[in-house]
Parts: C-alpha cells; sequence; structure tokens
C-alpha cells in the first residue's frame, strides 16, 4: 500500500486523537524529507508527545493516516515501523551491556553476530565512544548515555528517528554541546530527524524546519526565520523570542504593506498578511533587537521618540525599557558594546533621557488580533 | 492498607544497605568519638535487650539441647536418629514438595497481578490491593474454614460442579490439591507484594523502547522486561519457600495423614514423645535448611535483592560456581522462551495479518486483566463463605446453608469457654501491640535516621519473622518450663512482642523514610526544643503510620497460633487456639459463627486504621 510520496521520509495527513472528552491532537500533518530535522516545538500539553508516539505506534490515532518511507503504517505496530526513537531518561535497557544494548535491534533483525559486532563498533566510533563496549548504562555519564541511546537508534539506519526531549534531563553546558552533536551527526548521516522540545533556542539552533504547536492543533510550520521574523499569529510571536506587541488598527493597505495607527496615536507601517481588512483591530510585533537607538543620519520607516526609564545588562546584550510621550512602552536590546547612553545607564551613572528609536518595515509584522 | 503494605519486608529495607561513611579521626578522638556513639545508640537498647533474652537465649537453649542425650551427656544420638528415620525423611520429602509446589503456583499466579498492579494507577490500584492484601489480613484459621466449606465432599464448589453435570467431581480436599489450594491462597499476597516492589521500580519506556527497535511483544517481555523482574520473582520465591516450611495449620486441616509435614512432627514430639532433644534435632536441622537456602539464593541473585538491591553481575565460575551455572541456565531459558513466543508471534501475524488501516485488537492487556481479576477472587472471595454459613439451621456444615437461625451465635457468646479467649486474645494482642511500639519505634528511629551497619541491625530486629515460628514456639516453652511461665497470660504476651517487634520496625522505618527532616530542623530553627518538635510537629505527622504499625502488630497477635499452641501449655486459651482445638475435632457451624465474627471484626479493625491512616494524609 504505497502511494507517491516523492522523497518523503515521513507523512503525516490530517491525525485526530482523543482520550477521553480531551482532544489531544486535531488536523495535524506534518512531513519530513530525506535529511530533514523538523522539530515539534510547544508549551507543555500542546501535544507534542502524543503526535510522536502515534508516529512511534505506541499510541493509535482516533483518525488520519501515517506514511513511514512510502508504506502505510498508521495502524501497525511498532516493531513493524523502522523507526529509530530516542526517550527523554534515554530507556537504556540497565540489565545489558552497551553493546548489547546497541547490538539489540540488529538481534530483532536477526543478523549475523559478526556483522553485528562490525556495526555496533561503527557507531561506538561515531559517536565517540569506541571503549565502553562492555560497560552497563548505570556505569556512564547522563551524557554518555544519550549518545548511546542516539547510537542505539542509528545502527540500523531506520527510516527516520523520533527523539522526545532527548536532552531535557541534562544540565546548560552538555546541552548545548550535545546539540551540536546531534546536528553533525544528523548532517553526517543524512537522516531523517523528527525531534520534539519545548525549548526554543534549542528548536532555533538544530531545525531545518519547526513546527509549533498549541492545544493539539500545528500553530505555523516553517523554517525558523519565517518563525521568527514572520510569525503568522501572536501566540507564535509570542512564544519564540521576546517580542513588542502593539495593539492599534488597520488604517490602510494594500497587497502587502499596511499602515497601522496604535492606541496611543502613533503612525507605524508594517507587513501584512491576507485576510486582514481596513478598521479591523491588529496587533503590531517588532523584535527587541530590531529597534535601533538612533543617533542622526538613518531613516527608517518607523521612528518614535522616547524616554529611557530602565536598562538591564543581560551579558552580551543590554535591555532598554522606553516610554513615548503618548504612553506606548516599547522594549528594544542593544549589543553591549553599542550606543553609549543606555550602557550608561545599566550601571547607574546617568539619568534617562530622550531617545530617538526607529525600526523598518520589513521587520514589522501587523499580526490579527487573537 | 497503603502503609501496612509497605510494611512488606522486602519493600522497607530498599533503603538499609546504605551505610553512612565514618568520619576519620585519630587514635584518641576516634575511641572519644566511637564511645559517643555507643552512647547515642540507647533508642536500640530496649529492642536488642528484650529479643536477647526473649528470642536469642530460648532459642540458643533448645539449639543445645539436640546435643545432649537423656541421660545428660554430651551426644549425638538425636542427629544419628533424624538420619535414620525413615518417618522424617517421608516426612522431610512431602513438607520440601509441598513447600516447592507452593512456591511455584504463587509465583505464576501472583506475575500478572503484581505486573497489572505496577500499571495501573491512583483508585484502581489501591483498591485492587486492598482486596489482594484481603486473605493477608483475614485470620489463617477463618480462612481455612472457608476452605472447608467450599470443598468439602457438599462443598459450594462440588455443588456448583453438580449444576454443570459433572456427576463424579473429584475431591478437592483431605488431599495434596487441598494443601496446596490452601497454601497458595495463604501465601500468594507475599508474593504480589514483593514482586511489585521491584515491578513498580521497572521504567515501562523500556518496553516501549524494546517495540520501537523492532522487538515483538513476546521478545520485549522475555528479554527486556522478564530479566529485571527476576529479583522480584526471586525474592518472592524466597519468601514463599521459606514461610511454607513452617506451615501446618492448613496441612492440618486441608491434608491428608500423607501431608504431615515437619513442623508437625515436631510438635508430635513435644506434645506426645516429651522429647526435647528430637524435636531440637529437627529444629536445628530446619533452621541449617533454612540458612542453606538462603546461602545458594545468595549466589544466585544476591541477598540484597531482599532489600531491593539489584540481582547479582555476571560472575565467573570460579569465584561463584552456582551463580555461574545459574545465569547460564538463566540464559539459556530466557532464550528459549523469547524465541518461542518470537515464533508464537510470527505465526499469529501469519494467520491474522495486521492491517495498516485499522486499529488492532488490544487482546494482550485484556487478557491480563481477566487473569489478575480470577486470581484476585481467588484470594477474596472465599472467606466471605463462611457468613452464610454460620446462620444455617443445620447441625452440621453443609451448602447451601437451610433456614436462617442465630442460634450459633447464642451457643458462642453464651459459653463462657469462648468469651473468655476473645477477651484474652484481644487484652494480649493490645498488649503486644503496645509493647512492641515501645521497644520497636525508638529502634525504628534511630535506624532510619543515625544508625551504620544498617542492614545488619534490620537484618537481627527481623530474624524473629523470618525464622519458622515453631522454633520461637518451642523456645519459649523450654525456657518457660524452667521459669513456671507457662499458662500465663504474661508468657503469651512476651512471645507475641517478640513477634511484634519486627513487624514494628518494617513498617515504621517503611514509614520513616517518607518523613521529611527537615520539618524537624525547622521546628529547632522557630525555637522548639527536641520534645516540643515531637510532640507538636513529628508526632502529628507520623501518627497514621504509628496507627499502622500498632495495627500490624495487634493483628498479627490476635491470629497467632503457633506460640500459643505451646506456651499456653493446655491451661489456658486464646481464640485462635481454641479455633484450632475445636477444628480438630469437628467443623461445625459454632466455628463458622466464631470464624464470622472474628472476620467481621478484623474488617473493622482493618478499616479504621484505614480511615486513621487517610485522615494523616489529609493533614499531610
Ligand atoms: N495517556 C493519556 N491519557 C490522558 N490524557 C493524556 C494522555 N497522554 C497525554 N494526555 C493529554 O494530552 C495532552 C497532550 O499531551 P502531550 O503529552 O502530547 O503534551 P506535550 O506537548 O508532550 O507536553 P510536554 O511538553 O509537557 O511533554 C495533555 O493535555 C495531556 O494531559
Ligand atoms: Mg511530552
Amino acid at each position: 500500500m504505497t502511494i507517491a510520496t516523492g522523497n518523503y521520509k515521513l507523512r503525516v495527513n490530517d491525525l485526530r486523537k482523543t482520550f477521553g472528552s480531551l482532544v489531544a491532537l486535531e488536523g495535524a500533518s506534518i512531513d519530513v524529507k530525506e535529511g530533514e530535522f523538523l522539530t515539534l516545538l510547544g508549551p507543555s500539553g500542546s501535544g507534542k508527545t502524543t503526535l510522536l508516539l502515534a508516529i512511534a505506534g505506541l499510541n493509535d490515532p482516533d483518525s488520519g493516516a501515517i506514511w513511514i518511507d512510502g508504506r502505510l503504517t498508521t495502524y501497525l505496530p511498532p516493531f513493524k515501523r523502522d523507526i529509530g526513537m530516542v526517550f527523554q531518561n534515554y530507556a537504556l535497557f540497565p540489565h545489558m551491556t552497551v553493546f548489547d544494548n546497541i547490538a539489540f535491534p540488529l538481534r530483532m533483525r536477526r543478523g549475523a553476530e559478526r556483522e553485528i559486532k562490525d556495526s555496533v563498533n561503527r557507531v561506538l566510533d561515531i559517536i565517540q565512544l569506541p571503549d565502553i563496549a562492555q560497560r552497563y548504562p548505570r556505569q556512564l555519564s547522563g551524557g554518555q548515555q544519550q549518545r548511546v541511546a542516539l547510537a542505539r537508534a542509528l545502527v540500523y539506519e531506520p527510516s527516520i528517528v523520533l527523539m522526545d526531549e532527548p536532552l531535557g534531563a541534562l544540565d546548560k553546558k552538555l546541552r548545548d554541546q550535545l546539540q551540536l552533536e546531534i546536528k553533525q551527526l544528523h548532517a553526517k548521516l543524512n537522516i531523517a530527524v523528527l525531534y520534539v522540545t519545548h525549548d526554543q533556542e534549542e528548536a532555533l539552533v538544530m531545525s531545518d524546519r519547526i513546527c509549533l504547536m498549541r492545544d493539539g492543533r500545528i500553530e505555523q510550520l516553517g523554517t525558523p526565520d519565517e518563525l521568527y521574523f514572520s510569525p503568522r499569529t501572536v501566540f507564535a510571536a509570542d512564544f519564540l523570542g521576546e517580542s513588542n506587541l502593539l495593539s492599534g488598527r488597520v488604517t490602510a493597505r494594500d497587497a502587502n504593506e499596511a499602515a497601522v495607527r496604535l492606541d496611543d496615536g502613533t503612525e507605524l507601517r508594517g507587513v501584512i498578511q491576507e485576510g486582514i481588512v481596513e478598521g479591523e483591530r491588529v496587533r503590531v510585533m517588532v523584535r527587541p533587537e530590531s529597534i535601533a537607538l538612533l543617533n542622526g543620519g538613518e531613516a527608517p520607516e518607523n521612528v518614535v521618540e522616547a524616554d529611557l526609564e530602565n536598562a538591564i545588562m543581560t551579558g552580551g546584550t543590554i535591555k532598554c525599557f522606553f516610554r513615548t510621550g503618548s504612553g506606548l512602552q516599547l522594549s528594544a536590546r542593544t549589543l553591549t558594546g553599542g550606543p553609549l547612553a543606555a550602557r550608561k545607564v545599566a550601571s547607574g551613572k546617568q539619568r534617562p533621557g530622550k531617545q530617538r528609536l526607529g525600526w523598518s518595515r520589513e521587520r514589522t509584522v501587523v499580526l490579527k488580533d487573537a | 492498607m497503603r502503609e501496612l503494605r509497605a510494611a512488606a519486608p522486602a519493600d522497607t529495607l530498599k533503603e538499609a544497605g546504605s551505610v553512612e561513611p565514618s568520619e576519620s579521626g585519630g587514635g584518641d578522638s576516634a575511641l572519644r568519638a566511637s564511645g559517643r556513639r555507643a552512647l547515642a545508640a540507647w533508642p536500640l537498647l530496649p529492642a536488642f535487650i528484650f529479643l536477647g533474652i526473649a528470642f536469642v537465649y530460648p532459642v540458643a537453649l533448645l539449639l543445645g539441647t539436640s546435643f545432649v542425650d537423656s541421660s545428660g551427656e554430651l551426644s549425638t544420638v538425636h542427629y544419628t536418629r533424624l538420619y535414620d528415620s525413615r518417618v522424617v525423611s517421608r516426612v522431610l520429602t512431602i513438607t520440601f514438595e509441598i513447600a516447592a509446589w507452593t512456591t511455584v503456583f504463587s509465583v505464576i499466579a501472583a506475575y500478572p497481578v503484581a505486573y497489572l498492579l505496577s500499571t495501573v494507577r491512583g483508585s484502581t490500584r489501591n483498591t485492587l490491593i486492598i482486596w489482594v492484601l484481603m486473605p493477608f489480613w483475614t485470620s489463617f484459621l477463618v480462612r481455612t474454614f472457608a476452605w472447608m466449606v467450599l470443598l468439602g465432599r457438599n462443598g459450594a464448589v462440588n455443588q456448583f460442579l453438580d449444576i454443570l453435570g459433572i456427576v463424579d467431581p473429584p475431591t478437592f480436599i483431605y488431599n495434596f490439591s487441598g494443601v496446596m489450594i490452601g497454601m497458595v491462597h495463604a501465601l500468594m499476597p507475599l508474593c504480589v507484594l514483593t514482586m511489585l516492589s521491584v515491578m513498580e521500580s521497572i521504567d515501562h519506556n523500556l518496553s516501549r523502547a524494546a517495540s520501537t527497535l523492532g522487538a515483538r511483544p513476546g521478545q520485549a517481555f522475555w528479554r527486556v522486561y522478564f530479566p529485571l523482574s527476576v529479583p522480584g520473582v526471586a525474592a518472592g520465591a524466597l519468601l514463599v519457600f521459606i514461610t511454607a516450611l513452617g506451615f501446618f495449620i492448613t496441612p492440618a486441616l486441608l491434608g491428608s495423614e500423607r501431608e504431615t509435614v515437619i513442623v508437625q512432627l515436631i510438635i508430635f514430639q513435644i506434645k506426645d514423645m516429651l522429647n526435647w532433644g528430637f524435636a531440637g534435632a529437627i529444629a536445628v536441622f530446619l533452621l541449617i535448611v533454612a540458612l542453606i537456602i538462603f546461602f545458594i539464593y545468595d549466589r544466585l541473585v544476591g541477598l540484597s535483592t531482599l532489600s531491593g538491591g539489584s540481582a547479582r553481575a555476571e560472575t565467573n565460575a570460579k569465584s561463584n560456581f552456582i551463580g555461574w551455572v545459574g545465569r547460564r541456565l538463566g540464559g539459556l531459558f530466557i532464550e528459549v522462551m523469547a524465541r518461542g513466543s518470537d515464533l508464537i508471534g510470527q505465526g499469529m501475524e501469519r494467520a491474522f495479518p495486521q492491517r495498516p488501516d485499522k486499529p488492532r485488537r488490544k487482546g494482550g492487556r485484556a487478557a491480563i486483566w481477566a487473569t489478575a481479576l480470577l486470581v484476585i477472587v481467588f484470594l477474596a472471595v472465599p472467606a466471605f463463605f463462611i457468613i452464610p454459613v454460620s446462620f444455617t439451621e443445620a447441625q452440621f456444615l453443609s451448602w447451601p446453608p437451610r433456614g436462617f437461625s442465630l442460634q450459633w451465635y447464642e451457643s458462642v457468646l453464651s459459653n463462657p469457654v469462648w468469651v473468655e479467649a476473645g477477651l484474652r486474645s484481644l487484652l494480649i494482642a493490645i498488649s503486644a501491640g503496645g509493647l512492641g511500639m515501645l521497644f520497636g519505634v525508638p529502634a525504628a528511629f534511630y535506624i532510619a535516621r543515625k544508625a551504620r551497619f544498617k542492614t545488619a541491625m534490620i537484618g537481627f530486629l527481623v530474624s524473629p519473622i523470618i525464622m519458622p515460628n515453631i522454633i520461637i514456639a518451642v523456645s519459649l516453652f523450654y525456657l518457660y518450663a524452667r521459669l513456671g511461665l507457662v499458662g500465663t497470660d504474661l508468657g503469651l504476651v512476651i512471645g507475641h512482642t517478640v513477634l511484634a517487634v519486627p513487624y514494628v520496625v518494617v513498617t515504621m522505618i517503611a514509614v520513616l523514610k517518607h518523613y521529611d527532616e527537615r520539618l524537624d530542623h525547622a521546628a529547632y530553627t522557630l525555637g522548639a526544643n527536641k520534645a516540643r518538635t515531637f510532640v507538636h510537629v513529628t508526632f502529628p505527622l507520623m501518627r497514621a503510620g504509628m496507627v499502622a504499625a500498632f495495627m500490624f502488630a495487634f493483628i498479627i497477635s490476635f491470629d497467632e497460633l503457633t506460640i500459643a499452641l505451646f506456651v499456653t501449655g493446655g491451661q489456658v486459651t486464646t481464640l485462635p487456639k481454641k479455633m484450632w482445638d475445636d477444628a480438630l475435632l469437628q467443623v461445625s457451624p459454632t466455628l463458622a459463627a466464631v470464624a464470622a465474627m472474628v472476620l467481621v471484626f478484623m474488617t473493622i479493625v482493618i478499616l479504621v486504621s484505614e480511615l486513621v491512616r487517610r485522615r494523616g494524609v489529609q493533614v499531610q
């Protein structure tokens, strides 16, 4: 039962899953191409794990269809799906050595012992842990266990590898390091990966595409750039990164550009999607790092004058809080090595004062008010 | 009964293995430090002194007599006789046969129940556990009577088979199968609890991981889940086997002459032959057998599994031959089972191909539920048959009961022997429970919080319940005969307190494990001294646990027969002893009435303590 799926390793079509009266998943459709890294991102309870488990065959969807490598597998048991899965707590078998853990899927597929040995050793080399084959999982550090779990899911070259918050149990530093390692491994082996996290930074760092989920539905699916700079909903704008979300009304629009009057009277220009009409209430999103502190020459489309009320040094950047004469509040982010004004306020040496702020039309997104 | 449940030894010794590192210090200061530590160990003293006098000393005394002949000379005459006697070897064979089969059946039936319990949550789980524990808390004798009502020639089971048209049903009672049914019924809950404590710690993601890696359910079970559950299976089997070796009530009432077990032989030697030395020799033999079994167990899976530790790792043939052989055989067994079940799985898939577009049937889960529920019905239901029977108008026990009458209740309540026996049992159970708390609670506090060598200390304190009761009973009888304590209430209370202390210690340690000591520290920083902290903070929070510990000790004493059988010396009687004496003559409707009252009384006691416990939980 195959359909023309091109080089898609995974296709999910209109999946629905309920637990009693709770709709955990609704109208979920995604696809993952060969060699693509797709991340499911969303707040707790948004249905990421439910979707992943349905793909793994660990829970049955109510309706919809799943194809893996062109084969319909919606209700096939997990052991017939040709997937690899990495669990959050690794799920390494504690009574088996690392070697036996990694050999397990090969033995289930009845490989010859000689080949099994070669494959395991090869994959242990790839994860750069060639000397731990005879150890038990409890004798490994968290990071090492994570790598072994990865090796176990990769060794039999499944069509797609599923990972449910694989780095959730590690500390920040190790997590950063393993993010890069997984990313490199992915590039090297050219495997399709479906990854789950609720850490937006992790999603932005690792993914080719991100699927943002909310209350069991897909909110937006796109590249990290698209999601970050062109969110399609207030929720997406709010969930990823920081943003200024300003309420107002559309005064004029053409194909993809609009003029908006904010509630305090400020006029702004920005990018607008289909389906919003003149006069409709909207929210305007501007990222803090898109707002520049102007000194003179530049002339971006949107300019306001505001008082610097407060500034906080957060390491590489300074976060500045402004308020205009009409009462509009804005936050901006500048590099710590940048304009003096904010830096001085941050270290408490100078009183806040008037400042011209500006940002471009492309970085201003007009969104339907939720 | 969550608190009580937690008191199964295997569950509680879990963290006991950890020994705090000793502070290092040089010469003099180290001496002073160890002296201070010894002083600080005062909470252990009452329990240790009591068990030393009332348990270690009499047992040693009895074992000593086995090496002395009738003229008082040192000799091995009793052991020679033990070795030569055909009766002894026959009784030993049947005792081991009964214990072994009881273990096999208990483990097999308990496994699906424990598995199910480890996967369900919340209130379903609590309800199921109460039903599983039903037989654990209803009196031994009541349960045995119930089986007599059910399995007798005109019992409920045969009547039922008759309705089904089976005219010549097999006899289930007064033979080996009767003993099996009674013993498995009595000991399986122990097995369920022990396995449950292990299975609850198995990550259920492991089986799911195995299936995503390509393992069929059979392979996933045999290669991943089963090996991880082995420590629980082994510990459960060991406890059942050792306990079964010391059983005699069930074989005596549900078996025939052929099912005479070793404990009955000891009783016979003392009661009828007055041959202490020979009885002592049999007791020593029993003890040695138990020790050998513990030794083999340790080599095979490791004693640490009894306290929730993990099983022995791979060993080589030289350092641990038994363990090595066991591993090989175990590996072989798993390999065969895994491959076999995989073949069956493949066959099933070929016969009923899986459709990718239709949800598959969840047959496995339903089968586990069905099996587990069947076992739970077997555990919980029989006791209730005693109630209708007690209202019969007939002069003999029969099923179904004829008419309705309260005459048997009247005859019990108007008989001073029964009433006195009941009151004495109540009094002794309260005293033994109280004394058990007095000795056990301080020891538990000390062990849970400060002690080094925790495992050894707990091991000593629980040894009275690991050792077959008969040895304690005979030893105490021997000592009491010299002190003139036979037939006294004091003697009974002391005997039951020996059993109460271990149960209190084990329950309290389990409870204390969950107590957050920082609450005490918070009270200190807020200005409360130690005494006030205990009264206002520790005690209120621990109340539920203490009630559970007391109830545990109370129930154990109220139901105790072995020690009572000897220590009463036929002069006074407790409720279980009176029931036993009557049952040996004939199981009459009078006994059914007594049993029904005991059943109702025990149920009320358990419900009340459960209520108190829940209130305690709410406070927290
Ligand atoms: N087995 C289940 N029974 C009942 N409800 C469930 C079950 N599994 C998940 N849910 C519910 O379905 C919804 C989605 O859960 P899911 O685990 O998919 O969320 P998630 O996005 O993975 O969240 P998290 O980031 O916390 O892991 C939640 O409301 C959850 O409570
Ligand atoms: Mg999740």
